[in-house]
């Protein structure tokens, strides 16, 4: 029998400052202590002054009041933990590396043990805090900065076998927000919009929709989008250009998801069949319908985290952590943050859509 | 310079990238979907194939605000975003071009930096949204004031 793990988890590669405190009990059972992010109380902390919101010093006057307030809500303190964990990319230079900085130090006043969490790699176990998940399994990531099929093939052990060749889906629904008329990061109201459209209004395209595989491509689809804002003149035509638009995403999904799920089906012929969705994106409910569908057709058994663990979190990377210490994982103290840091350095090179030599 | 198809925007990469040196800035200004990252795809490609280094992945820079690429030795491509950023000051609390001496930089959405920058290259895409049509404007300051491009 293991023995009861409480962890600390940092994140700050992108836009949010976020800390958890998890624990993993002697049964095995998970529970989330605390889970604090940024964005969900920034409107409680007074910084004084306009804090440029993506910017890394935002980070860094928030990051010990998270942290402060993830141990205060875990009823914990710091000697209760039994190792740190922080982000170590990928993602922003500079973002990263006050979460990193913060958790090392930490731990080397603890003299408790620090692992450095690759990012994809928190996204790609949280399904496994709320459900007891076996390896291997599918995972579609979809946020703002990645949007990536992976086989999971256990802790540290990933196989990219899909990726989107120019946008990730996240920022393809932040942009189209954006030609709507809605401000940065506006992807989460296109779901709204489109509740109230027509979905066939427009017909939009599908970029490599016929090509073999699970890769992705959106950059065409935001071009065509380009040219039907610039005839739009009321908000039915916004709403049927959002339904429309969640509509064709939802096409593609369903058709890449499809080959990816025969691809893993094929290569672990007497494995369960687990499809895991993970990542911003993956709140999107018109999305989760969707992907139930297939998931259903396909025999597949599927899951979404919890919609406020899709998004960027300090509970993944804690979970990462004590998964990883689990395999006798730890990393030194000189770990340098990588904002460059692929799941799967040996994936296949892409030449993506186009770019022909 | 209009760009017809695919093949165009990489001919126009391939002559950019014959003249970009380190520390150079080219600043690609256009709105969405106007095929900034498309082009810049094709440049890394190319500054990749020209110093023999191995192709690497190219993708929207957008989220993580920078993207940087290898090349070689004494060189790295530095691919930059400024999309997501809303002041100038903004730019010096991320650090950007600190430690920028052996880059080549590539800027999208350069609106809030072009002012401080004393020599750029800038390529400016232009969609025609009716006729379908892409084109681009080339001008440039301090060196490049009189850089030209022979179709």
């Amino acid at each position: 029998m293991n023995k009861s793990l409480t962890f600390l988890g940092i994140e700050t590669s992108c836009d949010e400052t976020a800390a958890a405190v998890v624990q993993k009990d002697s049964q095995g059972n998970v529970k989330i202590l605390s889970n604090i992010v940024s964005s969900q109380i920034d409107e409680h902390l007074k910084f004084g002054g306009v804090v440029p919101e993506n910017a890394a010093r935002a980070h860094a006057e928030k990051i010990d009041i998270i942290i402060k307030k993830a141990l205060q809500k875990s009823k914990l303190s710091f000697k209760d933990l039994d190792g740190v964990a922080a982000t170590a990319g990928p993602g922003l230079l500079v973002c990263l590396m006050i979460g990193l900085s913060a958790g090392k130090s930490i731990a080397a006043i603890l003299k408790k043990p620090f692992l450095a969490i690759n990012h994809l790699e928190g996204h790609a176990l949280t399904a496994r805090i709320f459900n007891k998940i076996s390896f291997p399994y599918l995972l579609l990531l979809i946020s703002g900065g990645h949007t990536q099929f992976l086989i999971v093939e256990g802790v540290g052990k990933y196989k990219r076998i899909g990726t989107t060749i120019d946008d990730a889906l996240g920022e393809t629904f932040d942009k189209t927000a954006k030609m709507l008329g809605i401000e940065f990061p506006g992807g989460p109201k296109i779901e709204k919009f489109a509740k109230l459209g027509d979905e066939n209004f427009f017909n939009l395209p599908k970029p490599i929709i016929h090509h073999p595989g699970c890769n992705l491509s959106f950059a065409g689809l935001k071009t065509a989008i380009l040219q039907i804002t610039r005839t739009i003149k009321n908000q039915k035509q916004k709403n049927d250009l959002a339904a429309s638009f969640q509509k064709t995403i939802n096409e593609i999904l369903y058709l890449k998801c499809k080959n990816a799920m025969k691809q893993f089906t094929n290569q672990y012929k007497n494995k369960n069949k687990i499809f895991v969705i993970s990542g911003g994106v993956a709140s999107n409910k018109s999305i989760r319908k969707n992907l139930d569908d297939l998931s259903i057709e396909m025999n597949f058994k599927n899951f979404f985290p919890p919609i406020e663990f899709c998004s960027d979190n300090g509970t993944m990377i804690a979970w990462a952590g004590i998964e990883r210490f689990e395999k006798g994982i730890k990393d030194k103290l000189d770990v340098i943050a990588k904002p460059r840091w692929p799941l799967d350095p040996s994936a296949a090179f892409l030449k993506g859509a186009g770019v022909k030599y | 310079m209009e760009l017809n198809s695919l093949d165009s925007t990489r001919k126009l990469a391939e002559i950019i990238s014959k003249n970009l040196k380190n520390n150079d800035f080219l600043l690609l200004k256009g709105t969405l979907g106007s095929g900034k990252t498309t082009f810049s795809k094709f440049l890394v490609r190319a500054l990749q194939k020209k110093n023999k280094i191995k192709p690497e992945e190219v993708l929207s820079p957008t989220f993580n605000i920078v993207q940087y690429y290898d090349l070689g030795k004494n060189s790295k491509v530095a691919h930059y975003d400024f999309y997501r950023l809303k002041q100038k000051s903004d730019i010096n609390y991320l650090g950007f071009f600190d430690t920028a001496k052996n880059f080549i930089n590539i800027i999208e959405w350069p609106e809030l930096i072009i002012d401080s920058l004393p020599e750029y290259l800038q390529i400016s895409f232009i969609y025609n949204v009716d006729k379908d049509i892409r084109s681009v404007k080339i001008n440039g300051k301090g060196k490049w004031f009189n850089f030209s491009i022979n179709e």
